[in-house]
Parts: C-alpha cells; structure tokens; sequence
C-alpha cells in the first residue's frame, strides 16, 4: 500500500506525520512522498499563453522577481503548468526560502515532495471549459484554487472558521462575484469529508456542483505521471507538444511512404524474378528451337534421300509372284521407273486383275489385252501399270 | 524567435514535407503503374512459354533416333570419292558372270547427271533372279531404272536388257 506523510511546525520544530494514522512519525516510518506545509510557501498563478516552453523558466524567474520580495539567492521556487479550455496557460508557482526547502529535503531524506495543488491535475481533467474551485481544508486555515470562467487563475489562503458552515460561508464570499455556475471540489480529511459534503450542498444554490474528496483518495491517484515539486533534475522537453505532433505527424506520414515504397519493391522483386524466369526460359526456348530446327534438317535431309531409294527389282518380282498362278507364264516383263509392262499366257487374266488389286504395290493396273490361244484353254494378255515401293 | 518566425517556419516545414511526400507518391504511383504493366505482360509471356514449350527429352530423343536412322540410310550410299562407273562396271560384270549369265553386249550411258550400265545379257531365269537378288541385297543402293525380261523361247533362257547404276551422296542435293 503507498503511505504519504505530512509536515506541521510545532513550537517551531517539524514534525512528521504518516496520512491514514493519527500518530507521529518514527525513524521506521516508510513513505513515498512527503506533503509539504501550505503555509510555508507563497503561491502565485501567473499566465505563460506566449511564453515558449522552453523559456518559461527563465521568464518565471524573471518574474517572481515581481511576485516576491524575498532576496533572489534566498529564494527556491517551483511550478507547475495548467492549460485552461481556451488553450491559455498558467504557471502556478510555489515559492519558499532556500532554508525551509533545505529542511523538507532533509526530512524527506530524497523522497518525492507535493503541495495540495499537486494532487489536482487528475480533477481538472474532468472540468475542461468550466469554472472550478479546488480547497483544501487543514485545521486552521483553507488554501483555494479559482480557476474561473473568465480564464483567470487565483490562489489565497484563508484562515478557517471554527465551525464549518461559517468556514463555507468564508469560502463562498471569496469567490469571484461574477461566478454563476461551477464546480467546487472541497478536500478534506476523512472524518470531515461526510459533514461537508451535506453542509456544502444545502448552502451553495443549484448552480454549484460540490465534490467533497478525501486527502487521502486524491493521494492515492498519484501515479508515476505525477509532478512531483522539487525534484533535482526536472523533466524538460526538448521539444513543444505543438511540434511534437508536428514531427509525429511528419513520422507516421513518412512511415507510411516507407510502407507504401515497401510494397512497390516488393512488386519490383516480383517483377525481377518473373523476367529472370522469362530470360531463363527463353534461353531454354532458344536451345529447344535450335534442336527442333535440327530436326527438321534431318528429317527434310532423310525425306530426300528416302526420296532417293531406287525401286528394288528383286522386291517388285517377289510381290507379282504371288499374283500370277502356276499356269502363267511370263512372255516379257519391262520396268522402266515406276511403270511395269507384263506379257504373259495363262488361264482366266480377268481373276489376276483382281489379285493385282489385292496388292498395294501395283497400282493403276490395266488389263491391256486378251488373245485366246489357239488349241489351248489359255489366253495371251498384256497388262501395265504402276508400282509404288516406299 | 517570436511567433510570426516560428508560425513561417512551420509553413516551410509543411510546404517542404507536402511536397517531398507528394513528388514522392506521384513518382511511386507511376512506378507502381509501370510496374502492375510490366509484370501483367512478363505474367502473359510466361504463361505462354509454358504452354509452346515442347519436352526437350523428347526432342533430344527424337534427335538422337533421327541421326541414327539418316548415318544408317547414308551409309547405302556411295560417298564421291568410294566408286566410278568403271569400277561399278566390273562389279556388275562379275557378278553377272558368277550368276551364270552370258553377256552379250554392255555400254555405259549418261541420262542427265547420272551415269548408267547398260547390259545386253542372256542366261538362265533363275541365275538373272539370283543376280537381281544380289542387287537387292546389296550394301549400297544399286538403281535398275530399266529392265525388259523376255522368255519367249520357252526352255527356260530369258534374254534381258537392262540399265544399272549406283546412288550417290551429295549434300548439296540435299
């Protein structure tokens, strides 16, 4: 659980006290921060609208010169920033002698140092555009916070009456005259937190909005985010919020050509490797067209001398020979190229045509003539036609 | 720097970036358009190489088969430099002679670029048949363009007249 301890001068000595138990401190007492007595510093509020961020220190520094009639090297200050709905921007300063920050720092033993206002950043979020009022009640003394709708800031303390419906009445008469409707957020302890919250909303009209919290649940809000005061190195941004989204702007834009050519070489890669694809098959389509171009020179070359083969003598006779019957007899027999000219006697030449034509090697066969024999049943007959050897 | 400056030097920023960014979409968004071109066309060739593209093993197969068939049939052929006609002459004569055949009379003759024997001869059927088997058999191509077998005697003698050559290989015929 994170514990939080408080200041209070007694009798001219401080002395710790832890938040959530009514005891003093002892030297095993372990907090996380330490909440620093209002009334040991000044608080002004001053606007910083046109002032760049990273001037704004030297300009408070300039300027509390102004606010604060303390000597320069006697004097510490922090600040913190607030940027109302119509985008002006306070510096609420916290001012204190060099001595008694010295003594806090002592005591806080490098712990994490607050003020009351530390601990409003998480409400004003909720409040943007409107007027509000932040107090903080102590036993005998209230510390407000105006932040009003004219954009104006303020900061007092008050010394508090021994009753609270007096102490709200003292309140109510500090405000500005000319706040009509705003947010009051009261915090307080946790035993006064109930009493206020019913008296505080009987007395205030119907156009104020009362929010009592507890100290102790606005510190536990207190995160890693919160500003702490005093810390030996401040965090400073190098660069303006306003120029930040600028350059976050200019990033995401140039991130997202980064992408965008991403995908476009992606598409050239792709397209590198389908050309390599292309040449590489072409190249084989070259080797392929080449091979077929050789064949056909082969094929056109063996055509040729397929077309050479002369017509085998032996082959022709060896086919008529089955044509012819045992009763023919060859009287002559010419073959000049691809016509042959057969003589011959023998039975029944008109069943040889047919033969002939049983053959696909003598074609255009024609039976030429037919001479009966005399004092024979044979007949001499001349037949022609073509022979085709492949 | 007060505002004025700064509020210019935030229009310079943006002018600068704006323009940056718009030369380099414009110039990217052509490339990609060049670049969708490029590779629809290469997607296209590709597509059809694939589908033209005949099976090289089967070509080279082919090939191979092709060589073997076409060295075989030159083979029959008579290379330029392998015979003459006299030489082929004095084949032709002996193997006539062996088949018993009697020859009566031979020449040679030329029919256009070719030149030709041509034998007179008269013997048995059966010996011409031989030596016509002879010529078929033959490593190199002989050529009968002519032949006339005439039997009329009837005792089994033909007399024939024939023409015979040989064939050659030209490259250049071909």
């Amino acid at each position: 659980m994170k514990s939080y301890a408080y200041l209070e001068k007694k009798g001219g000595k401080y002395t710790l006290f832890p938040f959530d138990e009514n005891r003093t401190s002892d030297s095993l007492f372990n907090f996380k921060a330490l909440m620093m007595s209002r009334m040991d510093f000044d608080v002004k509020v001053t606007e910083i609208s046109s002032v760049p961020e990273r001037e704004i220190e030297g300009f408070l520094k300039y300027r509390i010169r102004s606010l604060y009639p303390g000597q320069p090297e006697d004097t510490v200050f922090d600040y913190s920033l607030f940027t109302t709905s119509k985008k002006k921007k306070f510096a609420i300063l916290f001012i204190c002698r060099k001595e008694v920050l010295d003594e806090y720092k002592k005591i806080s033993n490098g712990k994490h140092l607050l003020l009351p206002f530390t601990l409003i950043k998480p409400f004003i979020a909720g409040c943007l555009g409107e007027a509000v009022i932040f107090s903080f009640w102590y036993g005998s003394w209230i510390d407000i916070l105006v932040f009003s709708e004219k954009e104006r800031v303020d900061s007092f303390v008050i010394k508090r009456a021994a009753k609270p419906s007096l102490a709200i009445n003292q309140v109510i008469k500090m405000l500005p005259g000319q706040a009509n409707e705003f947010n009051w957020i009261i915090f307080c302890s946790e035993q006064e937190k109930e009493l206020l919250k019913e008296k505080a909303a009987r007395m205030v009209g119907k156009n104020i909005s009362v929010e009592v919290f507890s100290i102790q649940d606005a510190l536990n809000r207190i995160n890693r985010k919160t500003d702490f005061l005093f810390k030996e190195e401040k965090k400073k941004r190098l660069i303006n919020q306003k120029l930040r989204i600028q350059l976050l702007c200019i990033i995401v834009l140039f991130i997202f050509a980064l992408l965008f050519k991403k995908t476009i070489d992606r598409e050239q890669r792709y397209l590198m490797d389908l050309e390599s694809s292309i040449g590489s098959l072409a190249k084989h389509t070259t080797e392929v067209v080449s091979l077929q171009n050789e064949i056909e020179a082969m094929e056109e070359e063996l055509n040729s001398l397929k077309e050479k083969i002369p017509i085998d003598t032996y082959f022709v006779l060896s086919e008529l020979e089955p044509v012819l019957t045992k009763y023919t007899r060859i009287q002559s027999f010419v073959l000049e190229k691809n016509f042959f000219h057969l003589e011959a006697t023998g039975r029944n030449p008109l069943t040889l045509m047919e033969r002939f034509k049983e053959k696909e090697v003598f074609t255009n066969v024609k039976l030429l003539q037919i001479v009966p024999l005399k004092n024979s049943d044979k007949e001499l007959f001349k037949i022609s036609g073509r022979v085709d050897v492949e | 720097m007060n505002k004025r400056k700064r509020i210019l030097l935030n229009i310079l920023l943006w002018t600068v970036v704006i323009a940056f960014l718009g030369i380099f979409f414009f110039l990217e968004i052509n490339r990609k358009a060049d670049l969708q071109e490029r590779i629809a066309l290469s997607e296209e060739q590709l597509k059809r190489f694939r589908i033209r593209m005949p099976d090289e093993n089967e070509l080279i197969f082919k090939r191979d088969d092709l060589y073997k068939e076409l060295a075989e049939l030159k083979h029959r052929f008579y290379f330029e430099q392998d015979i003459d006609t006299y030489r082929f002459g004095i084949i032709i004569h002996d193997l006539l002679v062996a088949n018993g055949l009697e020859i009566n009379r031979y020449q040679t003759m030329e029919v256009g670029k070719n030149a030709f024997l041509e034998f007179s001869v008269r013997g048995n059927a059966l010996g011409f048949a031989l030596f016509l088997k002879s010529v078929s058999l033959s490593d190199k191509y002989w050529h009968i363009p002519y032949v006339s077998i005439n039997s009329r005697s009837g005792n089994g003698v033909i007399n024939s007249v024939f023409r015979i050559g040989y064939e050659k290989y030209n490259k250049m015929d071909n």
